[in-house]
């Protein structure tokens, strides 16, 4: 994927950090691919990016509907009937590298990666809670009360499932891999903004009926960010880019000052660079 | 020979009690070089890929979806 620096859709995140393309700004661009296999290859890549200069970096995208599914789901004894099954109803299945279940995206989702050189001190809770204490104050800004926990019934479930009013926006997932001799973490969230949740769980249903999988999703454990917003919301026509703007504010700590939604420290502390593999020793 | 260890408090047991390993990508017995990735685990929808301590001749002690802990010998690689 070429990426020409006016739309590049990464920035660097933290403290001081001003070596990302975007840096001057707080603009975060949203970058969409033509198919979700393009998108799923840009946030694999991500961790390659990350650097001394650029320990951390943020990328938000978007895609035509698919099935993204974690490797285990990629084990069921039925796994290929069901990508024909669901590649002809007009949902590609991909595999991704980080765990969990079978995640729908769409045009009306938002594909928000984080990913980091990880620290001694950094830990898979962590690295979650790095990306809901950007994601739940984005939230909360809209007056959208957001609660961090398992939602169940809901598609690919996990403890770090973002709801609002008792209904699923949010899964997040993570990756971690050596790379350039570091250890790496992506962590990677969707989020639903406006998709109708009845496809939604129909999908997912179709994809582990299909399969051979036990799994199965409720529509009444999904919601969408566009039916919980106000009616008069101003931000009606461009609610992701007003949403983009908004995590790229809250990824570089600009609404730390704001009594009105902040309850995380912002920013993050700078990790140092960890070289984990020294082949000398 | 160089123990292959999941990482001493990569996460809070408090909250997720065990993870498993979800692959090795090397046979048990086989040479593996120093810094491949030899297995992954599988925490809380993470995905952890382990590496070689040093090259060498793996030997596997917990099998494929064997239950880890932080802390848990998963292999050892002695070398060659």
């Amino acid at each position: 994927v070429s990426i020409a620096p006016d739309i590049v859709s990464t920035m660097a995140t933290g403290d001081g950090v001003t070596a990302g393309r975007d840096a001057a700004t707080s603009k975060l661009s949203l970058q969409d691919f033509e198919t979700a296999d393009l998108g799923l290859l840009r946030q694999q890549h991500l961790a390659g990016e990350v650097s001394c200069h650029q320990p951390r970096l943020l990328l938000l995208w978007r895609a035509p509907r698919a099935l993204i599914v974690g490797p285990s789901d990629s084990r069921l004894p039925d796994f290929n009937i069901a990508v024909t099954r669901l590649f002809a109803k007009g949902w590609p299945v991909l595999i991704r590298r980080s765990g969990g279940g079978a995640c729908p995206i769409s045009t009306g989702t938002l594909q928000i990666a984080l990913a980091r050189i990880a620290s001694p001190e950094t830990t898979i809770d962590a690295a979650y809670i790095e990306l809901t204490d950007i994601i739940r104050p984005v939230l909360e800004s809209y007056g959208l009360k957001a609660e961090i926990r398992e939602q169940p019934g809901a598609f690919c479930p996990g403890r770090y499932d973002i709801s609002v009013n008792g209904r699923k926006v949010a899964g997040l997932s993570q990756h971690w891999r050596q790379c350039n001799g570091r250890i790496t973490v992506t962590t990677a969230a969707t989020l639903i903004l406006e998709e109708d949740t009845e496809k939604v769980a129909h999908v997912v249903n179709l994809f582990y009926l299909a399969a051979g999988g036990t799994r199965r999703c409720s529509t009444s454990a999904i919601g969408a960010l566009r039916q919980d917003l106000p009616v008069d919301a101003a931000f009606d026509a461009s609610l992701m880019e007003d949403l983009c703007s908004r995590i790229a504010k809250a990824a570089r700590g600009e609404w730390r000052d704001d009594p009105r939604r902040i309850s995380a420290p912002y920013p993050l502390p700078r990790v140092p660079c960890h070289k984990t593999i020294d082949p000398d020793h | 020979m160089a123990n292959i260890v999941v990482p001493i408090g990569l996460w809070d047991t408090g909250k997720t009690p065990e993870g498993i390993v979800a692959n090795w990508f090397y046979a048990d017995g086989g040479d593996v070089p120093a810094g491949a990735t030899v297995a992954e685990l599988m925490v809380e929808k993470s995905t952890f890929e382990i590496a070689a301590p040093n090259g060498g001749r793996l030997h596997i002690a917990v099998a494929k979806d064997g239950v880890v802990k932080p802390g848990t010998v998963i292999g050892r690689v002695d070398r060659a």
